[in-house]
């Protein structure tokens, strides 16, 4: 018995329907194969840390099975590049068997770490945070010398 | 003529941690520089068996768009 992790990235236009309508897809695209389901939850929507096929932001979709046998993933993974609507897609091997956890207590947890204060080291977080504000702090000081000007 | 160096400790020893995920952003961003390169082992003093874990899972965060390869002032 070996324990695996699928984590997708989904094309975040799409409403949450529709995203929920791709996690049913898989579901039952994967349970066409001997495997048991473990996990299978929204991470949430997330900026990713650089374009893909030109999307700044993307919704993560985590799945955690266990199987016997592992010659289906090939199949699998041609199946879930051929889906238009998954942009990304990662297989990755587990050690230990993944603790089964509830998706909306999930989904309130990411919402906190994707607050300032979740971060150790900011760095390039708060770059992106702040570029808004910087922005605005811009257009303010660009405002003030204009004014400054006309005085 | 010696300079006192400060002794450094493997960061996942001394805080217990056996497994490192690669989901766990927030952890991975103290192992690389501001740029997302990954700081040796050496300056970090990270356990040789942790660091080869840790730098996998940098990968695998990369992969999936979690982490950067590349600074994300560059890019965009």
């Amino acid at each position: 018995m070996r324990y695996y992790e699928l984590l997708y990235i989904v094309n975040p236009n799409l409403e949450d329907d529709k995203a929920k309508g791709i996690i049913d897809e898989i579901g039952t695209e994967i349970g066409k194969y001997k495997v048991s389901i473990i996990n299978h939850y929204m991470w949430g929507k997330k900026r990713l840390a650089y374009p893909i096929k030109n999307n700044k932001y993307g919704i993560y979709i985590l799945l955690q099975f266990s199987a016997d046998k592992f010659d289906f993933l090939k199949e699998f993974e041609r199946f879930l590049i051929l889906n238009k609507s998954v942009i990304r897609h990662q297989i990755v091997g587990l050690d230990t068997e993944p603790a089964t956890v509830e998706a909306v207590e999930i989904i309130a947890e990411d919402d906190d770490s994707n607050d300032e204060k979740g971060f150790d080291s900011p760095d390039e977080d708060t770059d992106i945070d702040s570029e808004d504000e910087e922005d605005i702090e811009e257009s303010e000081s660009e405002e003030e010398i204009k004014e400054e000007g006309k005085k | 003529m010696t300079f006192a160096t400060k002794k450094k400790y493997c960061y996942f020893k001394e805080n217990g941690i056996t497994f490192i995920d690669y989901k766990d952003v927030k952890l991975l961003r103290r192992f690389v520089t501001e740029q997302g390169k990954i700081i040796p082992s050496r300056v970090t003093g990270s356990s040789t068996k942790m660091h080869r874990q840790l730098v996998r899972a940098i990968k695998q965060s990369r992969n999936i768009a979690l982490m950067p390869f590349t600074s994300s002032s560059v890019d965009g």
